[in-house]
């Protein structure tokens, strides 16, 4: 749900003085407990990554390491990948869920929440027994006659991306089904008046004014796919090695120092593409149209 | 429907595990589902042919030294193996020197070096490589010395360093299912014939306490074993370049590659022995080969400051007593490394062992110093020839 809660809280509201002094005294706690709990982290393995002489020996190794160019470029594909294929099946899920009858648009709604509650791991898990090479998904497909042999599915890029869809679909679907509830009807009824067919209020309508959830689902399943760790190692192939176990490789050498260095690079870069991506894309204004 | 109930049972008592250790890292969720993968794997199958309690040799009476009071935590690696680690030593030892046992699964060296670093070690006794202990010791002053004064004598000086004690030697070797093949493969230069034997491979990489199969390859490569060390890293590399792509998945725990032949994915593997037979046991297809397998040794190794340091003592004398390791060697066709036990297993499970002379003889023994020494290096150039 914090998903849902991210792009109201990104526009503060315009008023005098006071108004905002109190929300401002409440947030105290959670900050307070980031300062703790996120930042002082975040600041000693900074301070790791730029190792015991402060040259940034550790940085270094890690920009000029080949493997880890790689491990990076892999990474950045996955994330590009699962979020343009969530972001192709979610928004026509959320808008089927937006306009459905109520009874209709609650039982979406729990199908798509449900496998949410579950753990990650126990979804990856389930992937591995669908996709296995006497899973359900191979004796389906022999049994229709679709084909003769098992196909290799699992242990492949192809089952990291089925995984990691599954598990980041509904982080791509909330915040999109939140901004169309959002949408006032009068605005379709105006278009309709006016001449608009449902494909023209689509493209006219809804939309633009669905945007701000597009490009909060966007932002929500790209930097949460540079982090996966699990999917990828439990159903991904050789080759699909992501930052996060280039970074937990590094621990179990005990290099520590490279390790931090690995994880600021990778920080570094997710801040990086937020900030391009909020620049290129007017987020601020877009979100601000769409309130 | 008993079925059922039991691998619910056998759920629930790992989700117990897994809950007593906090897994502070996501590597160690990974380590726990496999171990309930083959954990459930196993509940759905009677388990025949695992001795039962009664032919084991049991204890008369144990040392007035070994007994205390309280608890000792000891970190294992879960499945098959921690399940047998119970019954042949925790049960025993809680009922005969009156100490709790606390288990805890995955002891991830690393983990341990952040729990010395940061003063907060919860682990008493953990069973990590011996490899590893020489890393470890490279780091710094992480463990504590073993106190040989309570140790049996049976476990003879070759097994015994200054802060950790030799336990559970196992080999990691060729598995193959008896069903892909009308003829059954003979050793590595058969694993790297993808024309003669056709299917998917799988090894270990060459992190997260793994031993990447060097050695297989350079004997896949022609080199005689008995000249496999010092390792030519290269040319081991090299040979893997050229089974790679037959090869599914670089495992990095000890299930995956059991899975991986239980479900036909790689019809061919290397893999654990212990592992191998619990599977044989359970009916499944497989058979196993000593020739340029690896004989490994595991250790006991008590981190610096543990909570429980006299009791991991205690602990670790009596695990490693003759009975002890007889004991385990009875229910998983691990080693022992107290020579006294070999009098109380029967000559077919001697046989079966790793340790067994004309096992031994087939296999390339670990060389754990030249590992210590090499492992950066390998790595690095492991990992290149995995993303190349």
């Amino acid at each position: 749900m914090s998903a849902l809660a991210e792009p109201m809280a990104a526009a503060p509201p315009r008023r005098a003085g006071a108004a905002w002094r109190k929300p401002g005294l409440l947030v105290l706690p959670l900050l307070a407990f980031l300062a703790v709990f996120y930042l002082v982290p975040v600041l000693m393995m900074l301070s790791r990554a730029s190792g015991p002489a402060l040259d940034f020996a550790p940085v270094q190794a890690a920009l000029t390491s080949g493997v880890a160019a790689q491990v990076f470029w892999i990474t950045l594909k996955v994330a590009v990948i699962t979020t343009l294929a969530t972001l192709v099946l979610g928004y026509p899920l959320a808008l089927f869920t937006a306009i459905a009858p109520p009874w209709l648009s609650r039982l979406l709604l729990a199908a798509v929440m449900i496998p949410f509650w579950s753990s990650i791991l126990v979804r990856s898990y389930a992937w591995m027994v669908l996709l296995g090479r006497q899973g359900m998904v191979n004796e389906a497909l022999i049994g229709l006659g679709l084909i003769e042999t098992p196909m290799r599915l699992l242990n492949t890029s192809f089952a990291v991306y089925v995984g990691m869809i599954h598990i980041l679909l509904p982080f791509m679907v909330l915040p999109i089904y939140a901004t169309m509830k959002g949408i006032d009807g009068r605005l379709v009824w105006a278009a309709e008046n006016l001449g608009a067919g449902a494909l023209s209020v689509l493209r006219f309508v809804i939309l633009p004014l669905s945007l701000p959830g597009v490009f909060a689902g966007v932002l929500v399943v790209f930097i949460l796919c540079l982090g996966f760790y699990v999917t990828p190692a439990l159903l991904g192939g050789p080759g699909d090695l992501m930052a996060s176990m280039l970074i937990a490789q590094e621990v179990d050498l005990y290099n520590w120092d490279l390790a931090s260095a690995y994880a600021a690079v990778l920080l570094v870069v997710t801040l990086l593409i937020v900030a391009a991506f909020s620049r290129l894309l007017s987020l601020d204004r877009v979100m601000g149209a769409g309130r | 429907m008993d079925k059922k109930t039991a691998s619910q049972r056998e759920m629930i008592r790992r989700l117990r595990a897994s809950v007593m250790v906090p897994p502070a890292s996501r590597r160690e969720f990974l380590t726990l589902m496999g171990g309930a993968a083959a954990g459930l794997a196993a509940a759905s199958l009677p388990l025949r042919g695992f001795a039962q309690e009664a032919d084991l040799p049991q204890f008369d009476s144990v040392p007035e030294e070994w007994k205390g009071e309280g608890e000792v935590v000891v970190v294992t690696w879960g499945g098959i193996g921690t399940d047998m680690q119970r019954k042949a030593w925790f049960e025993p030892f809680e009922k005969l020197c009156g100490i709790k046992v606390v288990e805890a699964v995955g002891p991830d060296p690393a983990k341990l070096k952040a729990m010395v670093d940061t003063g907060t070690v919860a682990w008493d006794v953990c069973q990590i490589g011996r490899g590893t202990m020489l890393e470890l010791l490279k780091q710094g002053d992480y463990l504590e010395p073993i106190d040989y004064g309570l140790v049996e004598d049976g476990v003879t000086e070759n097994y015994r360093s200054s802060h950790g004690l030799d336990i559970v030697p196992y080999a990691q070797m060729i598995a193959y299912r008896t069903d892909a093949w009308s003829e059954a493969p003979k050793g590595f230069a058969d694993f790297w014939d993808t024309e003669k034997f056709p299917g998917g491979r799988s090894m270990p990489i060459a992190t997260k306490g793994n031993i990447p199969e060097l050695v297989g390859a350079l004997i896949a490569d022609g080199v005689d074993p008995a000249d496999a060390y010092p390792i030519d890293i290269d040319r081991a590399i090299a040979a893997l370049e050229r089974i790679k792509p037959s090869v599914i998945k670089w495992w990095e725990a000890g299930a995956q590659p059991m899975q991986m032949l239980l479900d036909n994915e790689a019809p061919m593997v290397t893999a654990w022995n212990g592992r191998v037979f619990a599977a044989q046991q359970e009916g499944a297809p497989l058979e196993i080969l000593w020739d340029g397998g690896m004989l490994v040794n595991n250790a006991w190794l008590l981190p610096k400051g543990c909570p429980n340091l006299s009791n991991a003592q205690k602990f670790v004398a009596f695990s490693s007593s003759a009975i002890a390791q007889a004991r385990y060697s009875m229910l998983l066709p691990y080693g022992f490394t107290n020579v006294d036990s070999e009098q109380y297993i029967p000559a077919d499970v001697l046989a079966n062992l790793p340790t067994a002379p004309a096992n031994l003889s087939r296999m390339v023994p670990y060389q754990h110093e030249w590992w210590a020494a090499n492992r950066p290096e390998v790595i690095e150039k492991f990992n290149a020839m995995m993303l190349g």
